[in-house]
């Protein structure tokens, strides 16, 4: 019976993901047959790891579906489907760390716009299996906005219109920042923005003069 | 690459909004219209600060200029920023929303410019290229009802001939008036694959052939209130001999893939090193095109985005292509 158990090497995980990668972390790869296998072909597992650890663990890599290792039982090595990644069986543990680093080499190489045609199309097999936009968007640096304070009780959302007219509700937690400020003061500060838009945590607040 | 004497236009994903940007030979850029707030041209800014020539700003609405505060902020340098400055200064939001602008110009970062029929955006000589403002006029921009109706149309030419059309949000006919005959290589909407008066089929057919353009492309966003695009506008786009495609995926297309599979038909920002919109699911995801030596050229993704986009239930877009390729095929 063929049993690996995947691991997380040599990241620090950021507390906030710590739980939801040790769950996955934890169960081992689930083979593709039973326990008699025929060397002659190629065996299909599945690595449950969905997430990969990239920052230190203070930004994640999904992929949308459990990666799928093709392993040859003569060499004792397996690859994995769509990423060019060969690794022996016994070094199965540090998968995670291989996948970051192919992905982080693609990626450096599409932003330099260097990527060869195999490169291309190793890229786009991959592109197709990770949550790119999470990444990027988890990865970037905050904005700058700027915006009124419409309304803020202590330990209550805080109301906020940005400069272009669109109002937000922000969590008490994270209207925090905005505790100087009084209800329709103007301000400018930098924004961390998640998905559709979502304050994820504001930073630097500096009060608006009138031009 | 923007390697020598060459250009290189990228039209963005940036949800329901308008962003493009325009790679001088210098290394420069030139952006037209920045896109909502959170727009996926400021993470790229900030990954990759830029010189930049010019900042044109079709018109006042916040899907082409939320952005503008936190691209000031991005930008290592900027030359110029052309904007609609008699439209409605003392309204809210959009005194709020220049009020950065008017403080950089007060402070000598850059010029601020009336975009106004005849200004000069851009001009390389060796190029033979020039990028300038066709609409509106400045009694236009003064008079008009509303925003829409006054929005810029910028038009890039090579070699004294119309190759690309920026017209914002502008209605059609006052793009049929300004680029009549002009066959651009390319079209960008307008107003999100939704322009004024497109319900009149004769008139919007009318128009759509007066232009002519080869190539279509829709920026809107999966999650639109407004049932951007119109599903008949592409079909008549497409009639009229342009291969359309969309920034995002919308349920016309695919409800199941919008509302199930929830992932971008082709993930065309990463293949292009661009960063994503923070909403919607990309279709066709922000395309770029190269000026070579006989014209410009795509991205080389146009290939992958049809044999996708041949697997959705409903694509609009082949819709309307295969009633123009029957239509030809009766004309032969």
């Amino acid at each position: 019976m063929i049993a690996f158990t995947a691991g997380v090497a040599d990241a620090q995980v950021s507390p906030a993901y710590a739980g939801e990668i040790n769950r996955v972390v934890d169960q081992r790869i689930v083979g593709g047959g039973g326990a008699d296998i025929d060397a002659s072909k190629l065996r299909t597992f599945q690595f449950p790891q969905t997430m990969f650890p990239v920052d230190g663990g203070k930004v994640l890599l999904r992929t949308y579906e459990p990666l799928k290792l093709l392993m040859d039982e003569r060499s004792e090595t397996f690859v994995v489907e769509g990423w060019d990644i060969r690794l022996r069986c016994d070094q199965v543990y540090e998968l995670p760390r291989h996948v970051v680093r192919k992905f982080l080499g693609l990626l450096a190489k599409a932003n330099a716009r260097t990527l060869t045609t195999s490169d291309q199309v190793q890229w786009l097999s991959i592109l197709d299996q990770v949550d790119f936009k999470q990444f990027s968007i988890d990865r970037a640096m905050p904005h700058y906005l700027e915006g009124t304070l419409i309304s803020r009780r202590l330990g209550q959302p805080a109301m906020v219109e940005w400069a272009d007219g669109s109002r937000t509700s922000l969590h008490a937690r994270v209207a925090l920042p905005l505790t100087p400020l009084e209800p329709g003061d103007d301000f400018a500060a930098y924004v961390k923005l998640g998905n559709d838009n979502e304050v994820v945590s504001i930073e630097s607040v500096s009060m608006l003069a009138a031009v | 690459m923007a390697s020598a004497r060459t250009l290189t236009i990228t039209f963005w994903d940036v949800g329901q909004g308008d962003c493009s940007t325009i790679e001088l030979p210098d290394g420069k850029l030139i952006i037209i219209d920045t896109g909502n707030r959170g727009s996926p041209l400021v993470d790229w800014l900030k990954d990759k600060p830029r010189g930049v020539h010019s900042i044109v700003i079709t018109h006042n609405d916040a899907d082409h200029v939320g952005a503008l505060p936190s691209v000031l902020d991005a930008c290592k340098s900027i030359n110029q920023v052309f904007m609609l400055m008699d439209r409605p200064a003392a309204k809210d939001p959009f005194a709020k929303l220049f009020r950065r602008v008017v403080e950089g110009e007060r402070n000598g970062f850059y010029g601020l410019t009336r975009l106004e029929v005849g200004a000069e955006i851009w001009a390389d000589p060796a190029l033979d290229a020039r990028l300038h403002v066709v609409y509106p006029s400045m009694s236009a921009n003064v008079l008009a009802a509303k925003p829409n109706a006054t929005s810029g149309i910028i038009c890039l030419t090579i070699k004294s001939k119309t190759e690309l059309i920026w017209p914002g949000d502008a209605a059609l006919d006052s793009v049929s008036a300004t680029c009549h005959g002009t066959k651009p290589y390319f079209l960008v909407g307008p107003h999100h694959g939704a322009p004024e008066g497109y319900k009149k089929r004769a008139t919007t057919s009318g128009h759509l052939h007066a232009v002519s353009p080869q190539r279509a492309f829709i920026s809107v966003g999966t999650k639109n209130g407004y049932s951007h695009p119109r599903p008949k506008y592409i079909r008549l786009l497409e009639q009229a001999g342009a291969k359309v495609c969309c920034s995002q995926l919308t349920v016309a297309c695919d409800r199941q893939h919008v509302m199930d599979v929830k992932r971008p038909v082709l993930a065309t920002h990463g293949l292009l090193g661009l960063n994503p919109p923070r909403s919607g699911f990309s279709c066709r995801g922000p395309l770029q095109l190269h000026l070579g030596p006989d014209g410009f050229v795509g991205d080389g993704w146009d290939d992958e985005h049809q044999k996708r986009i041949a697997l959705l239930r409903r694509p609009q877009c082949l819709r309307g292509r295969a009633v123009f390729d029957r239509q030809q095929a009766a004309t032969l």
